[in-house]
């Protein structure tokens, strides 16, 4: 008696590879990424929160660019308030919960090059909008 | 007339499968496997303003670590200790600081006093956060990536210009 090749548990098993991958898949990306994260030691898993992304070129809150990074300093044109960045406190500012609660750390992903005078500011910019907690995030080994 | 679908045929996956066989290495090409890790920190950065009397500070630095972070390498403070520098191994760029040196200070310094819990940590101005980075891995914990143990878990970051010693008398 013929049996043909019975498949449908590899269909099956393929199926949901294909739908996992293509989960994480990102058709934007092109090997290369604006922001490249320190390598860390460290084993806390990261966390969700309002986020603030440091590139080489700008800083970014939740997707939306602020202020404009020149050669490794703000640029020229960025407000300043003592050492805040102006504009970086009135984009988080709205983000601070509105009913008392303690409002949650602030995810720093800085690129690896950002220097010192960058971070500094955008630190005290949250620290002024009322997010005095941080998470820097790194890329794990 | 044949029937379309007769009763008890098979469907023919075939044209599926390769389909699927063809897409998925497309897609593990593409996909990145990346694990983000943080490091967590509670304390806003100290400014000048806020900065303690010379007074106060010299109480507080009794038991206070301080790490500055340098051009040329890393200065420690530990308290009653006194002052150690370490010199990067190399012309100084992130991957040539003494993480190793720095983490061997940091381990007798939690020694001389275990009870504290915060380091502070003071880059200059020009210093790359691939280095703060390296310093916190260097001033929390300490082992191997199996057995690790906590040395100081809150660092504070402060500007290196407001850590600096300073000269003499306090407001």
């Amino acid at each position: 008696m013929a049996h043909g090749l019975i498949i449908t548990s590899m269909v099956d098993m393929f199926t949901l590879v294909l739908l996992f991958l293509l989960m994480f898949y990102d058709p934007l990306y092109d090997g290369s990424s604006p922001v490249e994260l320190p390598n860390g030691d460290v084993q806390a898993k990261a966390q969700g929160g309002p986020t603030i992304t440091v590139t080489t070129e700008n800083i970014v809150v939740n997707g939306k660019p602020v202020a404009a990074i020149r050669d490794g300093k703000l640029d020229a044109a960025v407000a300043m308030q003592g050492r805040a960045i102006t504009a970086l406190v009135s984009s988080l500012s709205p983000l601070v919960p509105k009913d008392g609660a303690e409002p949650p750390a602030v995810s720093v992903e800085c690129d690896r090059r950002v220097p010192w005078q960058v971070l500094g500011a955008v630190l005290e910019s949250a620290s002024q909008a009322g997010f005095p907690r941080y998470r820097f995030v790194v890329a794990g080994e | 007339m044949r029937a379309r679908n007769p009763v008890g045929a098979e469907l023919d996956l075939t044209p599926v499968l390769s389909t699927i066989v063809h897409i998925i290495p497309i897609a593990l090409i593409a996909v990145r496997f990346v694990t983000l890790h943080e490091h967590r920190l509670d304390s806003p950065p100290l400014v000048a303003e806020e900065a303690p009397s010379q007074q106060l500070a010299d109480e507080q630095d009794k038991e206070r670590v301080v790490v500055r972070i340098l051009a040329t390498g890393f200065e420690v403070r530990g308290g009653d200790a006194g002052e150690s520098t370490v010199p990067c191994v190399a012309p100084c760029a992130p991957e040539n600081y003494d993480y190793e040196a720095l983490n061997v200070l940091m381990v007798s310094a939690h020694a001389r006093y275990p009870n504290v819990r915060q380091v502070v940590v003071a880059p200059d101005a020009g210093i790359p956060y691939q280095t703060i980075i390296g310093v916190f891995d260097a001033v929390t914990e300490t082992g191997s990536s199996g057995v690790r143990k906590p040395l100081f878990p809150e660092p504070v970051l402060v500007d290196g210009a407001d850590a600096r010693p300073a000269p003499t008398g306090g407001p």
